[in-house]
């Protein structure tokens, strides 16, 4: 893209038609997103409503909100070009059930060995115990997984909202990213237009501009 | 706060809202100040718009989502709001389906092609 102040009349022309081919391909782009970001909230609303089936109509409500909430989820934000910023998700670290589910897998294996050492000395298997309940409190003190408000054992449904919705969120920062990119390009079109115009004698540029609106 | 990344800030139904909390959205900060709205048939627009308005002033949002029919009530502070950050999507909600005709983005840029813009 060549300095705006640099440009002829000719090139401002191209520009502003190159904008508006930018503008089309970014418009045509964010109604694809649009469509599927809106098919994933629906699903999601309906995988909230089927979890509220089985689980009871309060069970899924702001109730049972969690009282501490830290997210899992953030936006990081870098300006392309002037006035244009991209959003990127940022899915913070996993969250508790899978330390959880990771630190069972693990306790079964020491367990076991200990079961082999029967005749062993048992003052291991005494000092064994105390270290596993020191490291379950450090684990539970990261993030909570949101699915947890809702019970420990929530159906499948909910797990299934919960996927929905994280996949609309990444949706969502994607169409904010366009939205951005098609603002930008409305700048850039209407500052070159108003170039055009002081370049252009106002008489013939009126008809020239007129003429595509009066048709 | 920059480094970690900014917050998606949610105005909506009870079913919007939950759903993405769920997706792992909310914060409570250490002033327990919500980045979330949950809009009841009583909630008032007052409180609407001051939350909005509250989310847009804030330097740690980067997104704010809002179903459609509440961003219908509160239009004219979103189309006062011009900058890149915090960007705001306009999203359905279960009662009210999105049309892209209300959406204050794609109504500016259908904006660009008007006569009165051409002038």
């Amino acid at each position: 893209m060549a300095p705006a102040k640099d440009m002829g009349p000719a090139e401002i022309c191209e520009e502003l038609d190159q904008i508006i081919l930018q503008l089309f391909d970014a418009l045509e782009m964010l109604q694809n997103k649009r469509e599927a970001f809106n098919s994933l909230v629906e699903q999601g609303w309906f995988s909230l409503s089927k979890s509220r089936y089985a689980m009871g109509n309060k069970s899924v409500s702001t109730l049972q909100y969690g009282h501490q909430m830290t997210p899992l989820v953030r936006v990081r934000t870098c300006e392309k070009e002037k006035d244009q910023v991209e959003f990127d998700v940022i899915q913070k670290d996993a969250p508790k059930a899978r330390s959880e589910s990771e630190a069972t897998v693990e306790d079964i294996g020491p367990s076991e060995q200990v079961l082999r050492q029967r005749k062993g000395p048992r003052k291991a298997e005494s000092s064994d115990q105390p270290q596993e309940a020191t490291s379950r409190p450090v684990e539970g003190s990261g993030h909570q997984d949101p699915l947890n408000w809702f019970g420990i054992l929530v159906p499948q449904s909910l797990r299934q909202a919960q996927r929905t919705f994280q996949e609309g969120i990444h949706l969502a920062a994607e169409i904010a990213s366009l939205q951005s990119e098609i603002e930008a390009c409305r700048r850039r079109y209407h500052a070159l237009l108003e170039r055009k115009r002081n370049f252009v004698p106002r008489e013939s540029s009126s008809c020239e501009l007129l003429k595509p609106s009066l048709s | 706060m920059a480094g970690r990344g900014k917050l998606i800030a949610v105005l909506g139904d009870e079913d919007t809202v939950t759903g993405f909390l769920l997706g792992g959205v909310g914060e409570l900060d250490k002033h327990r100040r919500p980045n979330f709205l949950v809009v009841e048939k009583e909630t008032a627009l007052a409180e609407i718009e001051e939350a909005f308005r509250g989310f847009l002033c804030r330097d740690d949002i980067g997104i704010i989502l809002i179903n459609q029919y509440i961003a219908e009530m509160i239009r004219h502070v979103i189309d006062a709001h011009n900058k890149s950050i915090p960007a705001v999507l306009e999203i359905p909600s279960k009662e009210h389906p999105y049309d892209a005709s209300k959406d204050s983005i794609l109504r500016r840029a259908k904006g660009m092609f008007t006569a009165e813009d051409l002038r």
